[in-house]
């Protein structure tokens, strides 16, 4: 351009290097924002699984309980019967 | 006047224009932010039809950098006060104001005695606090984090593209006093694709108030 002046090459290096800079920036905050919103559906989805867990233990525990106390009744009422028929 | 430079004028009038219009469609009910930036459109649509006007009259073309200059003093101004409004920082509203005065000196003690004159320093700065600004708020965007997706937010769009405008219009409001005073450049390339890059940035934020004409029909509909 107009005698071939470095100057303009500058001028376009300058330019262009602003630019990318730019847009680079604008590309860095939407990929930031996307991982940022990945992790956060991550940590949400392991506090699903992790109280999904929890309660599934407490129903465990609560049932086998249960098991217990009804074979505890049951040995025990039945012994009694036994022992009142001898 | 070459032809690529004079459609390059009417293009990114026409750019500017289509801000003004989309602003304006629901004037009522859109937010501060969005009016500032619709009196911006309609302000630069002012500012360029003058500078048409003058570069065709070859009698009062003294005055093209006078309308050039006052031009960059307004639109600093109005988009200070765009951000401003955008920010929910009290920190960065005060920064805001610092700017506005800071660059109000500026102005007033470099252009007496200069008005006939393509200042570069007035434009270098005015880009230099765009940049700034524009910055500022990813940052506070990024700091509250939003859930939605970014890309649906018309505030995103409109400084993105003010950031790269902007941005890769500081070289050449840099050097442009260089260009006329001892290069002896007319302008007429790099002033065609100044525009051309303009006309796109335009186009960015014409997006951004798109998005923001369907939010507020959104609402609209729901509220009736």
């Amino acid at each position: 351009m107009e005698g071939g002046n470095p100057f303009y090459l500058l001028l376009a290096i300058g330019t262009a290097g602003m630019l990318v800079m730019a847009v680079a920036i604008v590309a860095f905050i939407l990929y930031y924002q996307k991982r940022m919103l990945n992790e956060k559906l991550k940590q949400h989805q392991m506090e699903i699984e992790h109280q999904e867990n929890t309660l599934r233990m407490t129903l465990e525990s609560q049932e086998n309980e249960r098991k217990r106390l009804a074979k505890d009744l049951h040995d025990g009422v039945q012994a009694m019967l036994q022992a009142l028929r001898l | 006047m070459n032809d690529s430079y004079a459609i390059s004028i009417y293009v990114q009038q026409a750019g500017s224009l289509l801000i003004a219009l989309l602003g304006v469609v629901y004037f009522l009910k859109r937010h501060l932010p969005i009016k500032l930036l619709s009196f911006y459109g309609f302000n630069s649509v002012l500012f360029q039809t003058a500078s048409t006007i003058i570069v065709y009259n070859h009698k009062a073309r003294l005055y093209l950098n006078l309308n050039g200059n006052i031009y960059t003093l307004v639109e600093t101004l109005i988009l200070l006060l765009f951000f401003f409004t955008i920010y929910n920082s009290r920190i960065a509203k005060s920064l805001i104001l610092v700017f506005a005065s800071g660059y109000l000196i500026l102005y007033f003690t470099l252009m007496p005695n200069h008005w006939t004159e393509l200042e570069s320093s007035i434009r270098t700065t005015r880009d230099l606090i765009v940049i700034v600004c524009s910055l500022m708020y990813f940052y506070f965007l990024l700091r509250e984090m939003p859930t939605g997706e970014i890309t649906k937010y018309p505030m995103f769009w409109i400084v993105a593209a003010m950031l790269s405008f902007f941005a890769g219009t500081f070289a050449l409001s840099v050097s442009i006093q260089y260009l006329v005073k001892v290069l002896h450049n007319d302008l007429a390339l790099l002033w065609t694709m100044r525009n051309t890059f303009r006309f796109v940035f335009c186009l960015v934020v014409c997006y951004g108030l798109w998005l923001d004409l369907r939010q507020v029909r959104t609402n609209l509909t729901l509220t009736k």
